[in-house]
């Protein structure tokens, strides 16, 4: 060997160690035995969604144990004798965030384990979502079973949704292929492994039997596409074997969550929650040519809404999804109409002011994005319109001239008046329309809005003082369910949070919940899972972090074993009828509450712990986090009477709220200064480190 | 030409002139040269033929364009307007530009946001989201433009301005509608149905309260 390659394995092994450490954070968390049935699932029907951003259809694991892509039914029948296994209990993702699907189902003395993850690949329009689905049949009985389970492919019977790409009539059943070929099947199914397995097909049917020992197991497979493939395809995709697909599923995920901010709180539930939010808002995704456009939900919901998509990419702004938050704000650009409102749906005329509220919360966030000055045009149009709006009004000299005209949202308030939450939303809009043209540079025409918000507010004020209400109505006319209304202190800045009208309002909303928690729509039985978020929002700016910690409760309750929440159901019959989760605004408005209780910025103050519950207090970071003022790192815990902040400096005063059920003791140590709450502490700009001396809160 | 260039070249003929052993090189450059040239005649003369062999664009003849618009106008009355959109569209690309042509694409695109058709034996709306809706809606409001700008009539001109406040009244814009419903009134002053159109509109707009609609198409 020559002295240079005498080396090599020397610098090879200093490599190795070098990357060692890198490599091994890379590695997905090990698979390891799951129970989905061990999971929490609030809903009568279980039922989860897999998913891909980007892909045109996704898979529904039906309330049954079936799985559903908008076009075809993929029916698993499993029987062991005369006991055909009934519909799973819990289906459920691992850690109730990762999106390897997992569920159960026995029969007779069958257990039937069930476990699926998808993977995109290429497809006629996009991603085509291919899913592997394993079947482990296990004999639990001391003697020898026969387990058989029916795998069909079925038009869809009354279905809750249909895929928009599904042709007019789907008249014919599908077939799973079994060895590769030309034609075009909607699967493949794998020769079965494990005990005496045989694979029979029976016209459109495949059977797939093992006659199992005690205590022996049975393996099959299905592979999957959201789209139909050749039977070549087919079975080249299934030469991925499942251990590596569900491998890859996880080390992809968990990689995407990584690269988010991230929130150490010790409180499991809390954290794989927000995960939960993320997958699902990096899955509602969808794309339009060169531009991304957020979608509801995978299923009934496969539209773009200004409302839900606002919503979507503040909070993948706010959880470090800035690249995907600000493609989605270009994505929006395609709503705009030539003379300025942003409208997805008729009607709803708070989409304007959503859109430019979205734009601000997406391209402030951690810094400006070269982007500002062409939104910042955009938002001046929109402005110009509902200036515009408000001329024509007030010259109508109608009671409510000032205010947007009438609007049929066939949502929401569900009225035909002149809704409040559209004034709200175009106050809001007017602050982010301020705050890009500044950041654009544009400092004269931002003062020029603003003067107009000014306007605006105090015309808003002097309506709500016209409709001698207690509270904020859905509607300057007083009628319609309460929807945009609750979003007029947060987000939109219009009520201070701790106006009377918003607590008045709070109360009115709790009240028919039995409490702080999921507001009530319609019938007091239903419950509304996001709408009610806002006013969470509210209860901590309003210096009542408990109520918003009610609410999040209840948002962490109402979940399915996958961890998504259903946007109406009945509190009775944890029902969601057809209204199948997961919805974006869902997540979007979880993972939104969870970081305003950590970190708010919507104002001129950085507003840190406004409602960390005191297990965060253990010990809580948060790496990563974008805000107004760049990225964010915070350390915060609570070690007997001390109460200990380190974040990175920014330049404006800092509001740090104590941990709950404290005050402060003595006095405090420069230059911190006392807030305007008693649990509240100001920090001025520049500070990195605050220490305070509690004592117990009096009763 | 930069200077630098100009004088590397001189340099060269100098060099090129002052020997017998230039010459060769200097004759075979000029074969290159003109081997070059006879190949790059040649390129030319086949991309010619090729281009002139290819077959142009097709030209929607002035009738074939009435026939195509007259197919559109029909689908769209049989509330097909999605499958109408095409014929109106190649009546567009005609040498005959006529408002109506594009009034009633913009009517055709306007109509056919809301068009339901059935997917796998259910109700869906034929487009595939708001996106694409508002994409339609936006090319429609063009076009009712462009329509406004060129009919020569006043009652063309109000047909148009009529057309922009029910798009507009049906988006749910019902200032930007009752603007223009004014606007037809003032092209066609004294025509009563128009007037009694913008009463009925303004009389909505004070009452505005009202149950709101459900079960639209709208998913929810």
């Amino acid at each position: 060997m020559s002295r240079p390659f005498r080396r090599v394995p020397a610098v090879v092994l200093l490599i190795a160690v070098l990357l060692a450490p890198a490599c091994a954070r890379r590695e997905p968390p090990p698979a390891r035995a799951f129970d989905p049935d061990s999971m929490p699932e609030a809903y009568a029907r279980s039922t989860a969604a897999l998913m891909w951003p980007g892909a045109t259809r996704s898979w529904q694991i039906t309330p049954e144990g079936d799985l559903y892509d908008g076009e075809w039914v993929v029916r698993l029948l499993p029987t062991a004798g005369p006991d055909t296994a009934p519909a799973p209990r819990v289906i459920a993702f691992e850690d109730r965030w990762l999106p390897v699907a997992h569920w159960r189902r026995m029969g007779g003395d069958i257990r039937w384990d069930f476990e699926a993850a998808g993977l995109a690949g290429r497809a006629p329009r996009d991603s085509n979502l291919v899913v592997s689905l394993e079947i482990r049949a296990t004999n639990r009985a001391a003697a020898e079973r026969v387990a058989r389970l029916a795998v069909r492919v079925e038009p869809p019977r009354s279905p809750t949704f249909v895929a928009f790409d599904a042709p007019e009539s789907i008249a014919a059943p599908g077939r799973l292929a079994t060895s590769a070929g030309p034609d075009t099947a909607q699967g493949w199914c794998a020769k079965p492994a494990g005990g005496r397995a045989s694979l029979v097909t029976r016209g459109s049917e495949i059977v797939l039997e093992w006659t199992l020992g005690p205590g022996s197991s049975g393996v099959g497979r299905l592979v999957l596409p959201a789209y139909a493939l050749t039977g070549t395809e087919l079975a080249r995709r299934a030469r991925t074997p499942h251990e590596r697909v569900i491998a890859d599923a996880r080390r992809h995920w968990t990689a995407e969550v990584a690269r988010g901010a991230t929130f150490s709180l010790g409180d499991p539930e809390v954290e794989s929650a927000l995960r939960a939010c993320e997958v699902t808002l990096l899955c509602l995704r969808e794309r339009r040519g060169t531009a991304w456009v957020p979608i509801g939900n995978p299923f009934q919901y496969h539209d773009v809404w200004l409302r839900d998509g606002a919503r979507a990419i503040r909070a993948l702004a706010v959880l470090g999804y800035t690249r995907e938050a600000r493609e989605l704000c270009a994505g929006f650009e395609g709503l705009q109409w030539p003379q300025g409102v942003f409208l997805s749906q008729r009607g709803q005329l708070d989409g304007t002011g959503q859109a430019l509220w979205a734009f601000e919360q997406a391209l402030l966030r951690p810094a400006r994005d070269d982007s500002v000055a062409h939104f910042a045009a955009l938002a001046e149009r929109a402005w110009r319109w509902i200036e515009w709006q408000r001329d024509l009004g007030r010259a109508s000299g109608w009671e409510f001239g000032a205010m947007l005209p009438y609007g049929d949202p066939r949502d929401g308030e569900l009225v035909r008046a002149q809704l409040v939450g559209n004034d709200a939303w175009a106050i809001a809009g007017y602050r982010s329309a301020a705050r890009l043209l500044s950041a654009a540079g544009r400092a004269g025409d931002a003062a020029r809005v603003e003067r107009t918000r000014a306007r605006y507010l105090a015309d808003f004020l002097a309506a709500l003082e016209r409709t001698r209400r207690e509270d904020v109505p859905p509607s300057w006319q007083g009628i319609g369910r309460d929807w945009g209304n609750l979003a007029v202190a947060s987000p939109c800045g219009v009520l201070r949070a701790d106006d009377p009208h918003m607590a008045a309002l709070a109360r009115r909303v709790w009240a028919l919940a039995g409490g702080a928690g999921l507001a009530t729509y319609g019938p007091a039985d239903s419950a509304e899972y996001y709408v009610g978020a806002d006013l969470g929002t509210r209860a901590l700016l309003a210096g009542r972090p408990e109520s918003a910690d009610s609410v999040l409760a209840a948002m962490l309750r109402w979940r399915t074993g996958s961890g998504a929440g259903a946007e109406f159901f009945s509190r009775s019959s944890r029902d969601f009828g057809q209204n199948l989760p997961p919805h974006a605004t869902a997540a979007a408005a979880l993972a939104g509450l969870v970081r305003d209780a950590l970190v708010f910025d919507d104002g001129d103050t950085l507003q840190l712990t406004l409602g960390a519950r005191a297990r965060w207090w253990q010990a809580g970071k948060i790496e990563r986090a974008p805000t107004r003022w760049g990225l964010l790192d915070l350390e915060f815990q609570r070690r007997g009477d001390r109460a200990d902040w380190h974040w990175s400096p920014v330049p404006v005063w800092t509001a740090l709220t104590l941990p709950p059920g404290t005050r402060i003791a003595g006095s405090l140590p420069a230059p911190l200064l006392r807030g305007p709450w008693e649990r509240v502490v100001l920090a001025p700009p520049g500070t990195v480190r605050a220490q305070v001396r509690l004592e117990a809160e009096a009763p | 030409m930069s200077g630098k260039r100009r004088s590397a070249r001189a340099e060269r003929g100098a060099r090129g002139a002052g020997g017998p052993a230039a010459r060769p090189r200097r004759g075979s450059r000029r074969v290159t040269l003109a081997i070059a040239g006879v190949i790059a005649l040649a390129l030319v003369a086949l991309a010619w033929r090729f281009l002139a062999r290819r077959p142009a664009p097709p030209v929607v003849s002035p009738e074939s364009a009435w026939a195509e618009y007259r197919a559109g106008v029909a689908l769209g009355e049989r509330g097909r307007h999605l499958e109408g959109l095409p014929h109106l569209r190649r009546a567009l690309e005609s040498p005959v530009d006529f408002w109506a042509f594009h009034a009633d694409y913009g009517t055709a695109l306007f109509n056919a946001s809301f068009e339901i058709g059935s997917r796998a034996g259910a109700p869906c709306a034929v487009t595939r989201s708001s996106w694409e809706r508002i994409a339609m809606i936006r090319e429609a409001m063009s076009q009712l433009e462009i329509a406004a700008q060129m009919a020569p009539e006043p009652r063309e001109r109000a047909l148009v301005e009529i057309r922009r406040a029910d798009l507009a009244r049906t988006w749910g814009l019902p200032l930007d509608a009752l603007v223009a419903y004014r606007r037809a009134e003032s092209i066609l002053p004294g025509r009563p149905d128009l007037a009694r159109r913008t009463d009925e509109f303004l009389t909505l707009l004070r009452s505005a309260e009202g149950p709101g609609t459900t079960g639209t198409g709208a998913p929810r």
